[in-house]
């Protein structure tokens, strides 16, 4: 337990130091200090430093991106399926640079490939983790979908993502997470909400391939069920990555450092009642 | 041939065997090799809950199945499917339909008495059930308020277990669509043991 929450601590070390490197370089005289917060201090960021699948996924996802971003088609690619293997929706990522490509080349994405041909190494690689992870699941289950087909353990099953939303709005729970502490859907749904927005965001700033890997990570496991929703907003640095370009955006600055504020207390709070290990957070 | 050349054409047979060794992969997942307490509830999903093996406890004649507190017999996968989580007074169905599949000690031949506390909230009043054992039909009452007994006979024999299913088949007066009654106990007295 001790070098799990060792290892997660440093791999969110990484991702901070590579996710600001990132965004320097994709928005160059930005000021990265909100993302830099927002991970290590913000609200929910306690679960990157925990055992938990996140600061991996976390980590890679911001290789992935700054591969991406210098070109380095192999070297995404190999990142790509270790970030597919880390997690499912992962698999995204692939979809997210070929939307780019597509965009970048006028949809002449073979020309773009003939010219580079290393681009299509990896766009076959990005998805190869969740393959090989199949491949041992049939190996060793018997069943190569087991990590999908083990949501129905925690009550999860595919279902309309919007009315999703509208149910955990229509019928509030969120008394649950200052009473009972008990389970939330509202309190996720809420957070469900934020990351929509936050995608939304992504897309008006046509940042496309953060945009569509984020939005097609949150629609899939919208669609899986709100449960565990805040751990699963906080472990997709897309959604950092839009906050900071929102705080930088806030006029006058004080507001952003007022909603950085906030959040970090936010995350002291969430860490207490995380440590007394309430349903609502996990 | 160039070493540009060279460079695609070694990148093309990387990528396509790639994606041949993920297709084969997505072909093999494609046909899982599970055994049927698995596929029942992880794949088709016809059940509540993921047991390995049969933990249940047998009911012997004259027995009577508590269903309430701790009880063995309120668990999966004598609590098939259509049932709430336990809770002390006893499992609640949910749905429009509920199975119970009670393990027996020994067979119950034909015309075998299965009798029932179920406990009904003021929401079921009036609703009309039928059940079925085994596939065939051996009852149908309506729910009233508070504790229900009843008494079904068996038309056909269970071998090693009695497999009972309850449907809703007129939501009543209150329009509730959902069974949600509890059942307490459970008490099957084998024909051979009343006949004189």
């Amino acid at each position: 337990m001790q070098a799990g929450t060792l290892a997660s601590s440093l791999l969110i070390l990484v991702a901070t130091y590579v996710g600001a490197v990132y965004l320097r370089e994709t928005r160059p005289g930005a000021p990265v200090f909100p993302f830099i917060i927002l991970t290590l201090a913000g609200a929910g960021a306690f679960y990157l430093n925990a055992v938990y699948t996140e600061p991996l996924f976390y980590a890679l996802a911001c290789c992935a991106f700054l591969s991406w971003r210098r070109g380095r088609a192999l070297t995404t690619g190999v990142i790509g399926a270790l970030l597919s293997a880390t997690r499912a929706v992962g698999v995204f990522f692939v979809v997210a640079v070929v939307v780019d490509l597509l965009c970048r080349h006028r949809g002449r994405i073979f020309a773009a490939i003939h010219r580079q041909p290393a681009l299509a190494l990896m766009i076959a690689l990005c998805p190869a983790g969740l393959f090989a992870f199949m491949g041992l699941l049939h190996a060793t289950m018997g069943d190569g979908f087991a990590f999908s087909h083990v949501q129905i353990g925690w009550g999860r099953s595919f279902a309309d993502p919007i009315g999703r939303i509208a149910a955990a709005f229509t019928d509030p729970d969120l008394g649950n997470v200052l009473g009972s502490k008990e389970r939330s859907l509202t309190y996720n749904a809420i957070w469900a909400v934020l990351g929509i927005a936050l995608v939304g965001w992504s897309f008006w700033q046509r940042r496309v391939v953060e945009a569509v890997f984020g939005a097609l990570c949150l629609a899939v496991r919208l669609a899986a069920g709100l449960d565990s929703f805040s751990r699963f907003v906080v472990g997709c640095p897309i959604l950092a990555f839009a906050a900071t370009d929102l705080l930088n955006r806030l006029r006058p600055a004080w507001l952003a450092w007022l909603a950085i504020g906030a959040s970090a207390a936010l995350n002291l709070w969430l860490l207490s009642e995380w440590m007394n290990n309430v349903e609502f957070l996990t | 041939m160039s070493s540009s050349s060279l460079k695609r054409a070694a990148c093309y047979a990387a990528a396509g065997a790639i994606v041949v060794a993920e297709l084969a992969t997505l072909a093999v997942a494609a046909n899982p090799t599970v055994g049927p307490e698995y596929r029942a509830y992880y794949l088709d999903r016809s059940v509540d809950c993921y047991v390995a093996g049969d933990p249940r406890p047998a009911l012997a004649s004259g027995q009577v199945a508590d269903f309430t507190g701790d009880s063995p017999f309120a668990r999966c996968p004598t609590l098939y499917t259509g049932w709430r989580k336990p809770e002390p007074e006893g499992p609640r169905a949910r749905g429009e339909s509920a199975e119970l599949r009670v393990k027996l000690a020994e067979a119950a031949p034909a015309a075998s008495t299965v009798l029932l506390t179920l406990e009904a909230s003021s929401s079921n009043e009036g609703q009309r059930i039928a059940v079925f054992a085994g596939g065939s039909r051996v009852g149908e009452f309506e729910l009233q308020q508070g504790v229900n007994e009843r008494r079904l006979v068996l038309t056909e024999a269970a071998q090693d277990e009695i497999r009972l299913r309850f449907d809703l088949l007129d939501p009543g007066p209150r329009k509730a669509k959902k069974l949600n009654f509890r059942v307490k106990t459970l008490r099957i007295s084998m024909a051979s043991a009343l006949s004189p």
